[in-house]
């Protein structure tokens, strides 16, 4: 890839990340990827893949018990890997805005939203209660959320899926910043729903030039928003790549899989392949390809080492000694 | 909201009349005949019937019902037989020292176990946790009477809680003088209020919206309080109801310790007279205060968490299972 590029250059950096429970599970074995900016950079991968593990990393929210083992994360060029929790709190919330996979658990359901959005600029900006309150008005406007006076005074479990998740759009994009983290923000929300979310995503990033890192198990969303994908297995990313690129000629097995199990018109009817979650425990490093067990190209090789990213062209890389001619 | 307090206080005085009504009945059904029994073995007949007359014991009973309520409404209680005074005087002297006692005791166990599971809280199974766990719980298998002995022993200079003038929040020294009393009623309940405290905390701490806090860049203090202290008062609350009921009986007792002339000593000096009116009079006020504060309890819950008020029958229901499920959980970790 175009390594002669600065680290400032991206927006987020992320280098052999490893994440490691209590126990010693790598529930992220080593994940690197890069956002420059203004970029939409998907991340694809099953159920249990690693995908919210490592956003919570980047946002230094893991769960107890639950941490960065290796690896480093660069925002705008400073390592925040280990960074102190007053230095979090300066980038959290104000130049890193993050959408949770669970819009109802990530509120407070004893607050008023508007107040709970309101927190935002609380703790960022010096700005007067009036000026606040317009900010946002005019914020929960701008992810189509209605009436938002009343809506304002309502408490989350008022509110209906499509509304908690778009509240918590505004309150990841009210400080404008430069990276957008969406986790899965359209998985609990029926078709329409998701197609609207999607758009205001691409909105976002076409209006305030914000990043994004946008997670999902599948391809279908992806596809429409991404300039970038990444698909993530078992902690690994085993494919980089254009969306495009990716999506006409797949190079890994996996993503082959993966693309296949979108449904489309033509397929309806036709038995799916459907995706497994993961049934190996993580356990130790990983010493041969993690996909051997599915894949139906599997050779010797494959069991025995670990496979490299190899290049196709122009950034289109993927981990498969299919590849390694 | 409006309607629902409403409602809520509805539903209190009903309960009240309704407990005033049973309190009524019972002593109606204790067996004998009250003029003979308050007067002894050695009273004549004509001493009897004189009684009898003048309590109106043989008139019928819905008529004593109804005297009795067209009484209460208009404060009047009946008159002591042991103290020949109105039963509304001889509580209103009393019922300032057990108030005052109560509330000292009351203000001493949210003072004590807020900032103690505030620091339990902070590392869950920390040396630190389990030393104010084990202290707390050693409290409480302390009854009050026995604690109260205990301190006496320990503070020596027993004059610091023997009171024996009529006091209360107001008076000068009162804080000095009714120390003792107070933290005999206090320590025991402290591990209680401590537990549902720390206990909670920990929940919310674990609970995702916390973490989505520090994702909006929140600090530590201001998650603490904004979120976590915040959605942990609904069983604090609620089980601080329950203790401030119990504090107002441990009252009672210590009372007698300490020799203080509050309701508890009035209580005991009352059944053993065999005043009837004036026990009436006194266990109906404290079933009223137990109401009362069972109702503010609901009011600040319902203020607390948006989602009680969703409907009151269900919030009816979750309220006494909370309060029934945190008991027992409370129990079962205390046995362990
Ligand atoms: N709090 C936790 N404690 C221990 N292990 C966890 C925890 N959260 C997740 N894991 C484990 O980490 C691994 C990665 O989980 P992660 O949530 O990142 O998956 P995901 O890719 O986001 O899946 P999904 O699409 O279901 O959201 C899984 O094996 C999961 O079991
Ligand atoms: S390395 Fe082997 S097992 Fe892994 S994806 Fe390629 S062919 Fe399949
Ligand atoms: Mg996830």
């Amino acid at each position: 890839m175009q390594n002669d590029l600065t680290k400032s250059e991206y927006i987020l950096k992320v280098e052999h990340l490893k994440v490691v429970s209590a126990q010693g599970a790598e529930l992220v074995r080593d994940v690197s990827l890069k956002i420059k900016p203004g970029e939409i950079v998907g991340l694809v991968g099953e159920s249990g893949s690693g995908k919210s593990i490592s956003t919570m990393a980047i946002a230094g929210i893991l769960p107890e018990g639950i941490s960065i083992a290796q690896g480093n994360i660069f925002f705008k060029g400073q390592d925040i890997t280990r960074i102190t929790a007053q230095d979090r709190c300066k980038i959290n919330g104000n130049q890193l805005g993050i959408i949770y996979q669970d819009a109802s658990q990530s509120l407070n359901p004893l607050i008023r939203i508007g107040k709970q959005i309101d927190e935002v600029l609380k703790i960022h900006t010096n700005l007067n209660p009036k000026e606040r309150r317009n900010r946002v008005y005019g914020t929960m406007r701008a992810v189509n959320l209605s009436d938002v006076e009343k809506l304002a005074k309502r408490y989350p479990h008022e509110l209906s899926g499509g509304q908690r998740q778009r509240v918590l759009i505004a309150m990841a994009i009210i400080n404008n910043p430069e990276l957008l983290i969406a986790d899965e923000p359209t998985t609990a929300l029926d078709v329409s729903v998701q197609a609207q979310i999607i758009e205001l995503i691409k909105l976002i990033n076409f209006s305030r030039k914000t990043s994004v890192l946008y997670i999902s198990h599948d391809f279908s969303t992806v596809k429409k928003l991404c300039d970038r994908v990444y698909v993530l297995y078992q902690g690994i990313p085993v494919e980089v790549g254009a969306t495009t690129q990716i999506i006409m000629q797949p190079q890994h097995m996996y993503t082959k899989l993966l693309l296949e199990s979108i449904p489309t018109p033509e397929k309806r009817g036709q038995h799916l392949m459907i995706m497994r979650a993961r049934t190996k425990d993580y356990r130790g490093s990983a010493t041969n390809c993690l996909f051997a067990e599915r894949c139906p190209k599997v050779f010797e090789r494959c069991r025995q080492e670990l496979p490299d990213m190899y290049e196709m062209c122009d950034g289109h890389q993927a981990a498969c000694f299919l590849l390694d001619k | 909201m409006a309607r629902y307090i409403l409602q809520k206080a509805g539903q209190m005085l009903i309960t009240l009349l309704l407990i005033v009504f049973i309190v009524f009945i019972m002593f109606e059904l204790i067996p004998g005949n009250p003029a003979r029994i308050m007067l002894g073995m050695n009273a004549s007949q004509e001493q009897i019937t004189a009684l009898e007359l003048e309590l109106g014991i043989n008139e019928p009973l819905p008529l004593k019902i109804k005297n009795y309520f067209a009484g209460l409404i208009q404060g009047d209680l009946g008159r002591s037989i042991r103290f020949d005074k109105p039963v509304g005087e001889l509580i209103g002297a009393a019922a300032p020292t057990t108030f005052s006692l109560a509330i000292y005791a009351f203000i001493l166990i949210i003072v004590l176990s807020v900032p103690l599971a505030l620091l339990a809280a902070r590392k869950q199974g920390s040396f630190f946790d389990n030393s104010i766990r084990f202290v707390t719980e050693t409290t409480l298998a302390i009854p009050p009477f026995f604690m109260a002995i205990i301190l006496m022993l320990i503070f020596r200079t027993t004059q610091l809680g023997l009171s024996s003038g009529q006091g209360n929040l107001a008076s000068p020294g009162f804080l000095r003088q009714f120390l003792m009393p107070a933290l005999a009623i206090a320590l025991s309940r402290v591990a209680m209020a401590m537990e549902f405290l720390r206990d909670a905390i920990i929940e919310q701490k674990r609970m995702f919206y916390t973490r989505a806090a520090v994702g909006k860049g929140a600090t530590k203090s201001r998650i603490l309080f904004f979120h976590i202290f915040r959605n942990s008062l609904v069983p604090f609350v609620t089980v601080l109801g329950l203790i401030l009921a119990e504090v107002f009986g441990g009252s009672i007792i210590i009372e007698q310790v300490f020799l203080l002339p509050g309701l508890g000593r009035l209580l005991v000096t009352a059944v053993e007279a065999r005043d009837f009116p004036l026990t009436q009079g006194i266990i109906i006020l404290i079933a009223i205060v137990v109401i009362v504060v069972n109702f503010l309890v609901d009011l600040i819950n319902q203020f607390i968490d948006p989602r009680i008020r969703l409907s009151d029958v269900k919030s009816e229901k979750s309220n006494l299972w909370t309060q029934l499920s945190y008991k027992l959980k409370f129990r079962k970790d205390i046995k362990r």
